[in-house]
């Protein structure tokens, strides 16, 4: 009976449409949760496969010597995959032309991940996952072209012939060369020999790649932390996540914070809802009780009310959910090489546990309520009286908004943070209303004329005005995000890559070249940054320099470059930069102050090139590692390393129609590499581009859950303000007057929630701006603007049309039996 | 002559059909007069009082209020009319809840700019027994006591004609009787007219006319 009587009541309730504001502020909230979370889950996989691609495995380990048999020993007992690659540079000569290139030996096993690229003989792409075939080479198109060389030309390269047997498009792990901004060839592990360029003493690195279970790599890396020499390298997967990955996972999670934004307003509706729902159905829960209806029977009754529209609105929510993260997926597919894998099942957890935490938090102190009342205080009308405690609802509610963000964060202090700040901006704008409209002078109605009638209005209506300033905030404020992110933010993070900012480098510079390299750039039209030198050392802070990760500086091989002045997108954080004065010191980033925990004064030693020199720390930059500019972790004293030996680097902008002018430098210098960053802005810049475009539909469903909730609490009000209007129309009072008391009423709400989205706005810009964009942060003054206007235009004349019907209604019909 | 009424004629649509809900009421009422308005449910006295009232249009006929033609009036006049001459006091008391007993009757007079709302509204609880519940809200008042507010709002109105719709339905017959006597009282003190629809025969015996209603037509007088 139960069981049946529950689909009755839900389906009429369907159907009478008193269910849809409850109904349509969860479906949006499973839609919010499932949509974000089901695009960052499968965006992070395929982060997690495109950086493990970009490292070529799981794990690297680097090291200028060869594995040894027992450690080769306990790695085969892990049973991972691995792969070993021999990394050198050497000249290779074609039959018009000789190159210095980077050159890669692979094994069979080669690549663990992905697919090596190849441009065959008939000009068809082909991806390879075997090493080049024997006598053969696959050598990068700028190779082929500086050796003016074509597919199936002879090369040699040490004592060995080989034939081009394709181009190399891109390689899986193709940062993990030392020499990577050189031009480059592969080949396979067996011609090695036949080159016979390795002999004892030749600088060659070895390079080991491994896939496995998480476990299994973890007792690898445990392996290589004991087998670990100086200058040994070992890196994972998670440490390598690429700017382009940071720049999606910093927008992941400001798509997930804008989505908990609309969850919290959907579930502040659930609230508004659930209660109109629960004075409904007062009548219900007498009579049923009446007709002796056990209290067990009334729970089961209303826990499969609840429960058809969980599944209703988990159904359509996961739909939509589902769709969203679709577009999104449609919007930054061409980010990614291969199709994106599919989710797992924590969005449909996360999702279907926030539809709960709605339900139970903001839902269900109502419903215990409702039947905690008894039959005789219902038909008494008086539904005041209740066993229930007065606080059972705001405690319910704040611990269920404290497990949203416990959720959606994972971190018990962020969400700790996060719930501190929601409350705390909660509270100032509840205390401006307070503070505002806490007290009347006057007593009565004010209804002489509009505005004192709107005046008292917002006194007697302060708690609901707060939520309806609160959602329209929110409203107003995300919607001045999206379009300073749209606009301003976008041109903001343009500029800060200033045009004509460089976009080649060139590297292997020596001493000699600097001159002529420089007088062949401006022959060309081409305006040189300053040329620094670079050279690999090696610091060392006395007998303490380990980390709380064990790392131990010494360890680690830094490029250093000297200069006078402090570089660009370079700012001092601690101490001074160099003094004319002196002759000594260091200039470390902040990253690495932290990381080895060295500070301003601290006595290192840094060896350079086998020359150690005492010297101190004298201060810490903060360094912009996404400027287009050569940045460096280390900048020593000019005066400290004047003679020691090292190559330049350098970076200039070629414009698109003198393209060729970095072929033509490569020939003319021969040991200079040219890398070209122009693909790398252009994917930034898209990326971004996309981004906010994401961010768009979800600041939309945040701006509809506003929505949502600020109807609910106008409807909320409705019959109260039908009541009113009718009895002092009654009375006398002029459509006129109740009319322009709501616009004014209306329109100072506006105008108060205008200029606090203004301000929410700013501060959420702020955010974006540091955080997300990494620009400096700037005051809008558009928004101060724009906010308070569209805040007093659009609540005003909304209101006023929502509101104009209710106090319209004949008065006739609302108070008198007919 | 207060209130003046020629071949009144009400009609709703039921469907695409006319319902006839009132038919040929002619009645007048003089300053100082009192008229019951009696009827079985359904008979029309509600929408009647709403046409009397100027709360509702009539489909054919005439009204004069104080002499004001209602019926040529639109919306805004009407209330204009209302507000000078027409009192309720409603079944359900209809007090505005966010509002203290004194509040609620200061309303007319700050609808109609008096300066002395607060002391007029003050006195006229008192006259009511109100007193020592001028800040009280109406959920912390009996019936009878939202009742006597409703009654001391109709009369801060000080308006020529008081219409009273069932003032004792919601009320014990004890309160109820303490009402009506109020009320009445009240009224005889102001000299204004008092126009009641009620199914209580003996509410309706105290006033000096009576109406019987009969789907919609006036069956004796």
């Amino acid at each position: 009976m139960i069981f049946s009587l529950s689909l009755k009541i839900f389906w009429r309730e369907l159907k009478s449409g008193q269910l849809n504001t409850m109904m349509l502020a969860l479906i949006l909230a499973v839609t919010c949760v499932a949509g974000i979370s089901l695009f960052t889950d499968r965006l992070g996989k395929a982060l997690q496969l495109q950086t493990a691609e970009f490292l070529g495995g799981d794990l690297k380990y680097e090291s200028n010597s060869q594995l040894g048999v027992s450690a080769q020993a306990k790695i085969d007992q892990l049973g991972v995959n691995s792969t070993e690659m021999v990394l050198f540079a050497s000249v290779i000569a074609s039959e018009n032309e000789m190159q210095f290139s980077s050159i890669k030996v692979i094994d069979k096993s080669y690549p663990l991940a992905g697919y090596v690229e190849l441009e065959l003989q008939n000009e068809s792409l082909t991806q390879s996952k075997q090493e080049p075939s024997k006598g053969t080479a696959w050598l990068d198109s700028r190779l082929i072209d500086l050796l003016e060389a074509k597919i199936g030309d002879k090369i040699s390269i040490g004592e060995g012939d080989f034939v081009i047997e394709g181009v190399l498009i891109s390689e899986p792990d193709r940062g993990s060369n030392n020499y990577a901004f050189a031009p480059k060839a592969i080949i396979g592990k067996q011609d090695l020999a036949r080159t016979e360029i390795i002999q004892p003493g030749s600088r060659v690195r070895y390079a080991y790649l491994f896939t496995g279970a998480v476990d299994e790599i973890e007792k690898l890396q445990n392996i290589f932390e004991n087998l670990k020499r100086p200058g040994d390298r070992i890196t994972l997967v998670n440490d390598n996540e690429g700017s382009l990955g940071r720049a999606v996972k910093r927008s992941s999670s400001f798509f997930l914070l804008g989505s908990l934004l609309a969850v919290l307003m959907s579930a502040f509706t659930i609230g508004i809802s659930s209660q109109k729902f629960t004075r409904r159905h007062l009548p219900y829960v007498a009579i049923l009780k009446s007709l002796g209806t056990s209290a067990t029977e009334l729970k089961l009754l209303y826990g499969l009310i609840f429960l058809w529209l969980a599944l209703f609105s988990l159904f359509l929510g996961l739909s939509s959910g589902w769709i969203i993260q679709d577009s999104f997926i449609d919007i930054l597919k061409s980010y990614f090489p291969t199709e994106l894998p599919k989710p797992g099942i924590k969005p449909f957890f996360i999702s279907s546990i926030t539809l709960l935490l709605c339900l139970v938090g903001f839902v269900y102190p109502n419903i215990i309520k409702l039947l905690g009342i008894s039959p005789l205080s219902i038909l008494r009308r008086d539904t005041s009286a209740t066993s229930i405690s007065k606080y059972l609802y705001p405690a319910v509610a704040l611990t269920s908004m404290f497990f949203l963000l416990l959720i959606y964060t994972e971190q018990l202090i962020l969400s700790a943070i996060l719930f501190v700040s929601i409350m705390a901006i909660a509270l100032i704008g509840l205390s401006i209303i307070l503070l505002l409209f806490g007290k009347r002078a006057e007593h009565g109605l004010g209804a002489t004329s509009p505005i004192s009638l709107a005046w008292s209005e917002l006194h007697r209506r302060k708690y609901t005005n707060s939520i309806q300033v609160l959602a329209f905030t929110v409203a107003i404020g995300l919607s001045l995000i999206a379009l300073i992110a749209r606009t301003d933010l976008m041109s903001t993070w343009e500029s800060s890559v200033p045009e004509n900012s460089p976009n080649n480098f060139a590297i292997n510079i020596s001493k000699e070249e600097v001159q002529p390299i420089t007088t062949f750039l401006k022959d060309n039209g081409i305006e040189p940054k300053p040329f620094y030198p670079i050279s690999s050392a090696k610091l060392q802070k006395d007998k303490t320099a380990i980390n709380e990760d064990g790392e131990n500086i010494s360890d680690r091989s830094f490029n250093i470059t000297w200069t006078e002045t402090l570089p660009e997108n370079n700012s001092i954080k601690d101490g001074e930069w160099f003094l004319n004065s002196s002759n000594t010191g260091l200039s470390i980033s902040d990253e690495i102050s932290s990381r080895y925990l060295l500070k301003v004064g601290d006595q290192v030693k840094i060896t350079l090139q086998g020359v150690e020199i005492e010297t101190y720390v004298q201060s810490i930059r903060s360094v912009n590692w996404e400027s287009f500019s050569p940045n460096f972790f280390v900048i020593g004293h000019p005066k400290m390393f004047k003679d020691s030996p090292s190559t330049y680097i350098t970076s200039f902008f070629i414009p698109e129609e003198k393209d060729a002018t970095a072929n033509e430098l490569i020939s003319k210098f021969r040991t200079v590499s040219v890398l070209s960053i122009d693909a790398i802005i252009q994917q930034v810049t898209e990326i971004i581009n996309q981004v906010s475009k994401a961010l768009e539909v979800i600041l939309g469903l945040t701006i509809l859950s506003a929505s949502f909730l600020t109807l609910s609490t106008l409807q909320d009000g409705f019959n109260l303000r039908m009541h009113q209007a009718a009895v002092l129309r009654t009375l006398g009072a002029s459509k006129n007057l109740l009319q322009r008391s709501i616009f004014l009423e209306f329109s100072f709400l506006g105008l108060l929630s205008g200029l606090l989205a203004a301000l929410l706005a700013q501060t959420g810009i702020y955010f974006i701006e540091t955080e997300v964009f990494e620009v400096e942060a700037s005051f809008h003054t558009n928004l101060w603007l724009i906010g308070p206007a569209v805040g007093f235009v659009f609540i005003s004349v909304s209101s006023f049309f929502l509101l104009r019907t209710t106090i319209s209604k004949s008065p006739k019909e609302i108070l008198f039996n007919a | 002559m207060i209130l003046e009424t020629r071949n009144l004629r009400k009609e709703v649509l039921s469907g695409d059909t006319p319902l006839v809900i009132l038919d040929e009421i002619n009645l007048t009422v003089n300053q100082g007069e009192s008229l019951a308005i009696v009827g079985p449910s359904g008979s029309g006295k509600s929408t009647l009082l709403g046409l009397l009232a100027g709360l509702d249009i009539a489909t054919q006929g005439e009204i004069y209020l104080n002499g004001n033609p209602l019926h040529k009036l639109d919306e805004e006049k009407r209330a204009s009319v209302r507000k000078e001459n027409v009192a309720f006091v409603f079944q359900s008391f209809e007090l505005l809840p966010g509002l203290t007993a004194l509040e609620n009757v200061m309303l007319p007079s700050e609808l109609k700019n008096t300066k002395n709302a607060k002391s007029l509204a003050t006195d006229y609880l008192e006259r009511v027994g109100l007193k020592d519940r001028l800040w009280h809200y109406p959920r912390q008042l009996s019936g009878g006591e939202q009742q006597r507010v409703a009654i001391a709002r109709a009369f801060a109105c000080e308006a020529k004609l008081m219409f009273a719709d069932e003032p004792t339905g919601n009320l014990d017959p004890k309160t109820g009787d303490k009402v009506s006597d109020l009320l009445f009282e009240v009224n005889a003190e102001t000299s204004n007219a008092l126009i009641v629809v009620t199914h209580d025969l003996e509410l309706a015996k105290k006033c000096d006319n009576q109406i019987n209603l009969r789907d919609g037509k006036i069956v004796q007088e």
